[in-house]
């Protein structure tokens, strides 16, 4: 019996540009954080090896800080890792790995794959891995599994990255195919894939990780690694999920349209937490009261929160007689504000709300000046 | 409001009560010379209403000298159609009293509480102040101050403002102009006021944005560099390794031996080759030497047959040409006779045939003459036709118009006739056989009709006599008017020696039927002698004469010979024999040159042939031929076995192809050079190409462009935050002036209507522009030399004087519409404005005083007389 922890896209240097800096930064952070808790889980749950199926680093140009950081992150687990370069860290001529072992960074129980032959893992399993040398490859690199010799009576376990043929279509890097049915017809025990940034299962004997910390907002079920338990050599592999991810990327696209649903939404806001990544769009209509609310519900929310991105380009507002009444908005001014209400149905909407918004905020200060 | 009673004490001038009663609700004119107290009652008008009664700053209100007196001011007037009084004591016994419709009010309150209802405040301490009088400061004119009116208007506007807004309901927005304000400040803060350009902290963030950028270029373009070098450094190493398993310059090393080897043994083939080019050049030289000479030997020796041959075919030559003589001296004397024969036949044939055409002229002329006889006899029997048919003609003549004058005779007659017999009397008799009757001595019987004309008796046998007696008065007349008729006819038928008038026309017909005969035989005449019978007789004559000269000649030619051949043949036999006599002389002429040139031919060939055979007798050239012929024998063998030599070299050398081996060998030591070069130099280029990455890579400039290209994303959302907001600022900026503009024009219209009321009567034709601060703007005039715009500042003293009180007067009117008191006090308001003007402006201020009480104090009663109110003086 033999126990693996297996994860892949680990991503690491990938820079968050749609959030503000210190969220940003955060994020950044997180991908150390998760290696630190992926090492901790190896370590406690006692497994036989790691295996970390490509793209480990987001870039081949990191800085040395980076690189050194991410094996230190690897330190909790003093067991065998076995890693292989992806798409974005492929071990090309000079590579992140070749600057890795030139700096010495890299710890002797860690053990970069960056050829393909198989390697036995403290002689209880044979280790098959497909390490891309290119940036990408349009032949399968896992054909070479079926051929290849291994120990007797020891479970043969595939580590490849790319894309399975026929089941993930598309809004993956398509390149790198890998032959459907590859572990049944290379007698694997198990193939670890990386790739695809959600938890997936192929076959009885071939999933896809998915990434360790969720790095967009398509749900995809990420933020977890998986626990491979292989009783022996062609028994069939128990999986458990276990989840690892520090935050949760949320969409949100509320449609607003009666005074409620901005209750609702701002009561949906005053719950999130520090964990929460949102990104909210929002559409339909509201009041200036009820934008007002909303706002500084946002404020709020994007306070607690570890990032909020709020899109209301879709939202129009209609600012009711009372709003009026509220900010005193008579005469000449109030005309302006009618058409500005107005001209929200025009063909540059976002332009006159802003500037609905922008006479809501003076009229506000001067009301309260007064 | 109305004023009612003034009573001034202890003021200024006026130490004594004095008080004015009965102001009227129109125009109230105080006219009286300087110094007579005027202003002073307006002062106490003014400091009644805007000094603050407990006010320390109001000494001058005393009277000079008095200093504890209580300077009081009482004023009756009526409000909103309320009484009022208001009594104020200064400076001594502080006091101020308002009631309005019995109820009171004291002190400060009443004070404040007026001001509202005046549209004034009071100044915070100190003596009142224009910016502080408000609506009465505008329309309460002290001297010489009416000119000067923005000011005033501007302590006004927010009174006038109110009353404007008041009228125009909820237009007017409280706080408008502070939200366009606080909007324009902040759109300035990030666009420039004019162009619009980013300024700022929007300026500052495209900076940014920029040079990010810029920035995310330049390393984007290392990272590409970079990328390059990686594949650059695979694909060296690949080649690298291969080569140095392969080794390729070893084997290239073994073939450039080889083609070394190869090239060194065709070289000495070649030297070979040349050695026995050069003997075979000069063995061929040899042979051909001893052959010219022989063949020189042997063309002399051609030579005697040659000539030989010339001379027998020269000789031949001469006895052809002399043959051909003697043929053509016969046949050329044949020809010469042959011609003299047929030249002496075309003469006779000549002669005969002039002789024919004798005889044919004779005979046509006879011809021609007996023609001409016959025709001259029958001319002359058709020229006597002529004469008698002509004087038949003539006998049967009628003058011209008697036939005409003589058929009107006839017809006069047949008319009156007609015209008697139509108004005659008619009888009928239907008689018994028995019956005798006798009508004008004729008898009748049976059944007749008679006419009658004249009085005729019928007498009946047994009966009696009846005569009838036709009427008619004209009956007579036409009697008489046939009888002349007939009797005209008759003369004229006389005269014609005539029966009847169709025998003239008879006699008509037969005349021109003799003239047309006449006509027939003159043509056939014309015919036969055209030019008369005497030419043709002359012509007949002149024939005779001809013909007896022409048998004359005739008669002297020689006889015809019958045999003789027709001149044309003798002409063409002639012609024939010439031509052959021409042939045969340069037949004969030819032959003679051919046989001379024959001659010398001969002769000429004749010497050639001896020189010839005198050179060829000489002994020495035979031996010289023998010794030349066994010389070339030798060179030829020679000859031979070198080129066989020769041949078999080149074909050696063609097949060993010596520049292909040269080629090769420097093919190849180059190829050896290459592929050492290559390979070390390939080297080097790892090694650099590894340091180069190693250094680039450690730079983490992907990493380093994720975080620019964060940065820059960060600055582009600024950018467009700002850019939005800029915009919304700009947009709501650009609607809120668009709106107020459009306001204040709104607002402005009712002022303009009471201006324009007013300025009709002052400037007929004239226009104003009301300003954004409701004072009178730009002004456009009909003037002398046509229309003149100019700012209010521009006009003369006397007419912004004249236009200040025309604008009081308007302003007056929309406070009077928004139903709040008016009064207008004008103090020496006009003392600029010249006689003319005056009377316009007393028109315009009667206008204004049918709506508002008007106070006019002047020092000039006399200008004021026509105002139509009666001066009051200060007591």
């Amino acid at each position: 019996m033999i126990s693996l922890l297996h994860t892949a896209d680990w991503q690491i240097g990938r820079v968050f540009s749609q959030f503000e800096p210190d969220d940003a930064a955060a994020l950044f952070e997180a991908r150390f954080k998760v290696v630190e808790r992926l090492a901790a889980i190896a370590a406690e749950r006692k497994v036989d090896a790691v295996l970390v199926a490509g793209d480990v680093f987001d870039l081949q140009t990191v800085s040395d800080k980076t690189i050194r950081r991410m094996f230190n992150a690897m330190q909790g687990f003093s067991g065998p890792w076995l890693m292989i370069p992806g798409n974005h860290d492929s071990a090309l001529s000079e590579s992140v790995w070749s600057r890795a072992q030139r700096l010495g960074a890299i710890a002797p129980n860690v053990t970069c794959c960056l050829e393909p032959k198989p390697h036995t893992v403290a002689g209880k399993f044979t280790l098959l891995p497909a390490p891309l040398t290119q940036r990408h490859t349009y032949g399968d690199l896992t054909d070479w599994f079926a051929t290849a010799p291994s120990e007797e009576g020891l479970p043969r376990i595939g580590l490849a990255h790319g894309c399975v043929q026929g089941i993930l279509s598309e809004d993956i890097d398509s390149a790198n195919p890998i032959a459907t049915g590859r572990a049944a017809q290379a007698r694997l025990d198990y193939l670890a894939l990386g790739d695809w940034h959600g938890t997936r299962q192929i076959d009885d004997r071939t999933w896809y990780a998915g990434t360790p910390e969720t790095d967009r907002f398509r749900a995809n079920d990420s933020g977890q690694a998986l626990l491979v338990g292989v009783s022996g050599a062609g028994a069939e592999p128990t999986v458990e999920v276990v989840r690892t991810g520090q935050f949760d990327w949320q969409q949100w696209e509320p449609r607003l349209t009666v005074p409620s649903d901005i209750d609702e939404l701002v009561e949906k806001l005053e719950q999130v937490s520090s964990s929460d990544v949102l990104q909210l769009r929002a559409q339909g209509t509201c009041d200036l009261n009820g934008h007002n609310r909303l706002s500084t519900a946002l404020d709020a929310a994007r306070a607690r929160a570890r990032a909020l991105v709020w899109d209301g380009e879709a939202l129009r507002l209609e600012p009711t007689e009372d709003d009026i009444q509220a900010l005193h908005a008579d005469g000449f001014v109030g005309e302006a504000l009618q058409e500005l209400r107005a001209q929200q149905g025009d063909a540059d909407a976002e332009l006159a709300r802003d500037a609905l918004l922008t006479l809501a905020r003076i009229l506000d200060a001067q009301g309260a000046a007064a | 409001m109305k004023l009612q009673r003034l009573r001034i004490e202890n003021f200024k001038l006026f130490r004594a009560p004095l008080e004015i009663d009965g102001f009227t609700d129109g125009l109230n004119l105080f006219a009286a010379p300087n110094e007579s107290g005027k202003s002073t009652v307006a002062e106490a008008i003014r400091a009644a209403f805007f000094e603050r009664h407990r006010s320390s700053a109001v000494e001058h209100l005393r009277p000079w000298g008095e200093s504890s007196a209580t300077p009081t001011v009482e004023v009756d007037f009526e409000l909103d159609g309320k009484p009022c009084r208001l009594t104020k004591a200064f400076l001594g016994k502080k006091r101020c009293e308002l009631v309005i419709d019995g109820k009171s009010m004291d002190g400060a309150v009443a004070e404040d509480h007026l001001a509202a209802l005046l549209g004034f405040r009071f100044p915070g301490k100190g003596a009142s102040t224009p910016e502080h009088m408000g609506i009465p400061g505008l329309l309460w004119i002290k001297q010489g101050t009416s000119h000067d009116i923005a000011s005033a208007v501007g302590f006004a506007s927010d009174h006038l403002r109110n009353a404007l807004g008041e009228s125009l309901g909820e237009l007017a927005s409280s706080n408008g102009d502070a939200v366009l304000k606080a909007v324009e400040s902040e759109r300035n803060e990030l666009l420039t006021p004019a162009a619009g350009t980013p300024r700022g902290a929007f300026a500052d963030a495209i900076r940014l944005r920029t040079e990010l950028e810029a920035d995310i270029e330049r390393l984007r373009a290392d990272i590409e560099s970079y990328q390059s070098g990686v594949d650059r450094l695979s694909g060296l190493r690949r080649d690298h390794q291969r080569d140095e398993a392969a080794r390729p310059w070893t084997a290239l090393r073994e073939q450039l031996a080889i083609a070394r080897q190869r090239l060194d043994e065709a070289k000495g083939l070649n030297d070979r080759k040349t050695a026995q080019d050069a003997a075979l050049r000069q063995v061929t030289a040899q042979v051909n030497s001893w052959r010219t000479q022989l063949q020189a030997m042997e063309r002399e020796e051609a030579t005697v047959v040659l000539r030989e041959k010339n001379l027998q075919a020269a000789q031949e030559g001469l006895a052809k040409a002399l043959g051909e003589l003697q043929a053509w001296e016969p046949r050329h004397a044949a020809a010469a006779k042959a011609d003299a024969g047929a030249r002496d036949n075309l003469r006779l044939a000549r002669q005969a045939a002039s002789r024919i055409a004798q005889e044919k002229t004779v005979e046509s002329l006879a011809e021609q003459l007996e023609a001409l006889a016959q025709s001259h006899e029958k001319a002359k029997g058709e020229q006597d036709k002529v004469t008698r048919l002509q004087a038949e003609a003539q006998a049967l003549a009628v003058p011209e118009g008697e036939l005409k004058r003589l058929q009107r005779c006839a017809d006069a007659h047949r008319t009156a006739q007609a015209r008697l017999d139509a108004v005659a009397t008619a009888l009928e008799f239907e008689l018994q056989p028995t019956a005798r009757v006798q009508v004008a001595g004729t008898e009748l019987s049976g059944s007749k009709r008679q006419t009658v004309i004249a009085r005729t008796d019928i007498e009946i046998e047994g009966v009696g006599r009846i005569t009838v007696l036709p009427g008619g008065a004209d009956l007579e007349s036409l009697a008489i008017e046939r009888d002349r008729a007939r009797d005209e006819l008759a003369g004229l038928l006389q005269a014609l020696r005539a029966e009847s008038v169709a025998a003239v026309e008879e006699r008509m017909r037969l005349q021109a039927l003799r003239k047309g005969e006449a006509g027939a035989a003159m043509a056939v005449l014309a015919a036969l002698a055209p030019k008369g019978l005497s030419a043709l007789a002359a012509d007949i004559a002149m024939r005779e004469a001809r013909l007896a000269e022409a048998r004359q000649v005739l008669q002297g030619m020689p006889p015809a010979d019958a045999a003789m051949p027709s001149s044309a043949q003798a002409e063409s036999e002639e012609g024939a024999a010439r031509a052959a006599l021409e042939t045969a002389s340069v037949a004969l002429n030819d032959a003679k040159v051919a046989a001379g040139n024959a001659r010398e031919q001969v002769k000429a060939a004749e010497d050639e042939l001896a020189a010839v055979k005198a050179t060829l007798n000489d002994p020495k050239r035979a031996n010289r031929k023998t010794e030349a012929g066994a010389a070339l024998t030798d060179a030829l063998a020679q000859q031979s076995a070198l080129q066989d030599k020769v041949a078999e070299l080149a074909q050696q050398l063609q097949s060993a192809n010596l520049p292909v081996l040269a080629q090769d060998v420097e093919r190849l030591e180059q190829s050896v050079k290459q592929a050492e070069a290559t390979h070390s130099q390939r080297a080097n280029e790892i090694t650099r190409l590894e340091a180069e990455l190693e250094a680039r890579g450690a730079l983490g400039q992907e990493e380093a462009a994720s975080e620019k290209q964060r940065e820059l994303e960060h600055a582009t959302r600024r950018c467009a935050e700002l850019e939005r907001r800029a915009k919304a600022l700009d947009h709501l900026l650009k609607l809120l002036r668009e709106k107020r503009s459009a306001l204040a024009r709104r607002l402005r219209a009712p002022l303009q209507k009471h201006l324009d009321h007013y300025l009709q009567i002052l400037f007929p034709g004239a226009q104003v522009e009301v300003g954004d601060d409701l004072s009178p703007g730009r002004i456009t005039r009909q003037g002398l030399r046509g229309a003149q715009s100019g700012a209010f500042e521009e006009l003369s003293v006397g007419a912004r004087e004249q236009m200040g009180v025309v604008a009081r007067l308007a302003y007056a009117d929309l406070l009077k519409e928004a139903r709040k008191p008016t009064l207008l006090i004008l103090d020496d308001a006009l003392v600029n404005t010249d006689e003319e003007r005056l009377r316009q402006m007393k028109r315009v201020l009667y206008d204004a005083a049918t709506r508002h009480q008007i106070l006019i104090f002047s020092c000039h009663p006399e200008a004021w007389r026509d105002l139509g109110v009666v001066a009051r003086s200060i007591p």
